[in-house]
């Protein structure tokens, strides 16, 4: 996440990025890079009226932290394919007719078709899906609208990315908290893998973490960058982190490696953990994991005893059948260890008391319980949705100030699966509109074959896009958006950090693209509610927003390149933690309330399938890549022109495959195409398969829609019962059976 | 390990250094700006292709964009 001020006694002897002196006649803009979610901090240069190169930053803070996506921007953005003007579809849902339309009727045609769904079926039959990262510009305004017309049904990819992280976390001590890079001694990587084109900042935070003679421990199937540079790397097999963290915590109970006087102050629940660890020796976990139980150990024993240590955050546990176990188990060991809230440690740091929040924007005050009560998934997967955050909005405002904090906006979703099960006609009511910003919808969740059923049901779907995306093909408009080199910017941490990073405009934006802060006023006012977004033009919104610092965002985006408030440690200690109880709770109440086991546990994986004999994981994204997106890029596509899948000789050669093979992969959901890759760090029996795979400049429509329904890994991802998160209803994406299939024919 | 109180002393003033450089408006701003220069270590492994970047001539981006 994003390049937090780092400073800490680091070596002198830096090898850095040359940078020539400014040429004359090329003016300078400090922006934040958009072309992944991370929001580095950059320099972009302008000539003839258009950015023509992107650096990093000249502040030592951010220096170094840029990846080749942010570079290619001009030429991302520059695509002669790229969506310019509003359109509407003519022909048949995915047929690929279009019709240039105005601003002015895409939008009032948007509006009455929105109010004749809301009138026929309520206005729970308007699912929104999207990001406010991707788009930039949402700033918990959709929210806000959806919360005035009276739906509780957004979903976005932070289901299974970090939303769900904030969500967990929040049950066992009341906010998502932040790695102290600058301070650590230790950090431990749950197979997360930055890299040098991916989460850069983290990865540079890493290095010097290293470069300082701190220590890393990563676990990981394979041998990843990260792992090669890891003072210990434990080999766990795909899914297992929750068992892992139980082996870890078992250790650390029974040498009593843990922090006695925070445990005895702070913690409920600790005798009842310490049985469930109990159930959990290192045989046990061994057998689980595929790690040797005195490896196990010493990890476990350098994190507890070599720290202050960090368990940054993971997309890895995010998506596996026991996420809400593992994540909870992760958020013990920090307690536990005494490593919550202190320097090195992991920091909770509530809201800016002089900014408005993104959460504060979004008033989910104004919509009703009974609309509350219906969102979707919230029976039987509740615990990123209203019902399942609902036990923490008074300790909230006891302890932050504010009844809701929608942290990395996933504290108040609907599942993703049940909405598109209802807009499928699958569910307890229907969904007819779909608004999906920024969002590639179709291929951002699990069981693709699903989501397209529910696309094809809709009566009104709603697309804002730079490109012609597999989603925006079956939309009946598709709206031109802004990038972040044609808009200002505020980024605010995630509602995670209370941080925020100011980002100028270097560009005017190209035809008729907008911000979503302007789709989003246009709506308000198409739907007849101008009021709810009163703020005439986007630094209009930021000037209100950042009123208390006494400046508007023209002289805020000029000063400063980030702003914080005062650094606090163990807030904890005047204010108690933001759960039910004051504490931090080993034993969950809320989730005991919600019908859950309110301790960790493993939950097995369904008996072998003998039809699927290896196992894949996905959700892995490429440097080249940020998501489903960049495909169209020629310098990325150079790099990176094919799918292609990772395993290891033993196992290509048991199936007689090699190199550059194209093969299908096919699971109980459905099957893709995808070139073979032969990886001597991939153990035997796993695959690799990246994330968000299709080609923009194939065939467009319905049928074939650019290549998705050939490559993209969603096909691929069941969200049935044994493959998702009890808790959340997350799918399983780290560990599916599946099997390869030899392609006869010419390599395509 | 450090002392607690020694930890927190130190993180302040890392702290407090990031926020002066953030701004780089006075005097103390820019000599923040210095300091952090001097202690952080930048740079372990950037792609060669972020290395070697140069940008892009804004006619050939032009030409790019209209199909030239
Ligand atoms: S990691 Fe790369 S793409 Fe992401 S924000 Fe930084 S420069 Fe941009």
């Amino acid at each position: 996440m994003p390049g937090v001020p780092s400073v800490g006694p680091s070596a002198a002897g830096s090898r850095s990025i040359p940078r020539p002196h400014q040429r004359p006649g090329i003016e300078t803009r400090k922006a934040l890079c958009a072309s992944c979610d991370i929001a580095c901090s950059v320099v972009t240069e302008i000539q003839k009226g258009r950015v023509t190169r992107v650096r990093s930053s000249d502040n030592p803070l951010f220096k170094d932290n840029i990846c080749i996506k942010g570079i290619v921007a001009p030429k991302n953005f520059a695509n002669p394919d790229r969506v310019l003007y509003p359109q509407k579809r003519v022909g048949e849902r995915g047929s690929g007719q279009w019709q240039r339309v105005s601003w002015d009727e895409a939008m009032e045609d948007i509006g009455l078709r929105l109010k004749k769904i809301i009138a026929e079926h309520g206005p729970e039959a308007w699912a929104v899906s999207t990001s406010q990262w991707n788009t930039g510009t949402d700033h918990g305004l959709g929210r806000r609208i959806m919360n005035h017309v009276g739906s509780p049904n957004w979903i976005s990819g932070v289901a299974l990315c970090a939303g769900n992280t904030a969500a967990i976390n929040r049950l066992t001590y009341g906010w998502y908290p932040w790695p102290d890079y600058d301070n650590t001694n230790l950090i431990v990587l749950f197979g997360h893998n930055p890299g040098k084109n991916s989460w850069v900042p983290i990865y540079n935070q890493i290095q010097r973490v290293k470069a300082r003679g701190g220590t890393l421990i990563v676990l990981d199937p394979r041998k990843s960058e990260c792992a090669e540079m890891a003072d210990l790397w434990l080999p766990i097999k795909a899914g297992t982190d929750a068992a892992m963290a139980f082996g870890w915590l078992k250790v650390i109970l029974d040498e009593g490696l843990y922090d006695k006087a925070f445990v005895e102050r702070w913690t409920v629940g600790f005798e009842a953990l310490k049985k469930r660890a109990d159930e959990f020796p290192l045989e046990r976990v061994s057998k689980i994991t595929g790690c040797d139980a005195a490896t196990i150990a010493k990890a476990a024993r350098m994190y507890a005893t070599m720290g202050p240590s960090v368990i940054p955050w993971t997309p890895i546990t995010d998506q596996q059948r026991n996420s809400t176990s593992a994540i909870r188990l992760q958020s013990i060991l920090r307690a536990v260890c005494g490593y919550l809230d202190v320097p090195g440690g992991e920091a909770l740091m509530g809201f800016h008391p002089q900014i408005i929040s993104e959460s504060e924007i979004e008033m989910h005050h104004v919509l009703p319980e009974s609309q509350k009560a219906k969102q979707l998934g919230s029976d039987k997967h509740p615990a990123f949705t209203y019902r399942g955050q609902a036990a923490l909005r008074e300790p909230c405002k006891r302890v932050w100030g504010h009844e809701y904090a929608n942290q990395v906006t996933g504290c108040f979703m609907a599942n993703p699966s049940a909405v598109f099960r209802a807009m499928a006609g699958e569910g307890p009511y229907p969904v007819k509109a779909l608004f999906s910003f920024g969002n590639n919808t179709l291929m951002g969740f699990a069981n693709m074959p699903l989501i397209l059923k529910a696309m094809l049901n809709q009566d009104l779907i709603v697309v804002q896009e730079h490109v012609m995306t597999p989603t925006a093909q079956l939309a009946d408009y598709v709206l031109p958006g802004d990038s972040w080199l044609e808009r200002p910017w505020m980024f605010d941490g995630y509602g995670w950090l209370s941080i925020y990073k100011p980002s100028q405009q270097s560009m005017a934006p190209p035809g008729e693209c907008k911000s979503t802060f302007e789709l989003w006023k246009l709506t308000a006012n198409a739907l007849g509610m101008p009021e709810v977004v009163p703020w005439a033009t986007l630094e209009d919104f930021y000037d209100y927003r950042i009123a208390k610092l006494g400046i508007g965002f023209e002289e805020f985006s000029s000063t400063y390149e980030v702003h914080a408030d005062t650094l606090e440690f163990r807030k904890y200690e005047k204010t108690g933690f933001a759960t039910p109880s004051g504490k931090v709770e080993l034993y969950a109440s809320i989730l005991e309330d919600l019908g859950f086991d309110p301790l960790p546990y493993f939950r097995d994986e369904p008996p072998a399938d003998p039809d699927f004999p290896l196992a894949m994981f996905t959700g892995v994204r490429e440097g080249e890549y940020f998501q489903t997106g960049g495909r169209h890029i020629p310098e990325m596509r150079a790099r990176k022109p094919e799918p292609v899948l990772f395993l290891s000789p033993g196992t290509a050669q048991q199936l007689g495959l090699s190199e550059h093979e194209w093969v299908e992969v096919e699971t109980r959901t459905g099957k893709i195409e995808i070139m073979v890759g032969i990886r001597s760090n991939m153990p035997d029996g796993l695959v690799r398969i990246p994330h968000g795979w299709w080609k923009p400049e194939t065939e467009q429509g319905l049928g074939k829609l650019s290549g998705a329904l050939r490559y993209a890994d969603a096909m691929l991802c069941p969200d049935d019962d044994d493959f998702i998160d009890l808790e959340q209803g997350i799918p399983h994406l780290k560990g599916l059976p599946c099997r390869i299939n030899k392609l006869s024919g010419a390599p395509r | 390990m450090k002392p607690y109180v020694v930890r927190v002393a130190l993180a302040k003033v890392g702290f407090a250094l990031a926020k002066k450089a953030s701004r780089n408006q006075t005097w103390f701003d820019r000599i923040a700006r210095r300091v952090l220069e001097r202690v952080l270590k930048f740079n372990f492994d950037l792609d060669e292709m972020v290395l070697l970047d140069q940008g892009y001539d804004p006619d050939e981006l032009e030409r790019y964009q209209n199909r030239r």
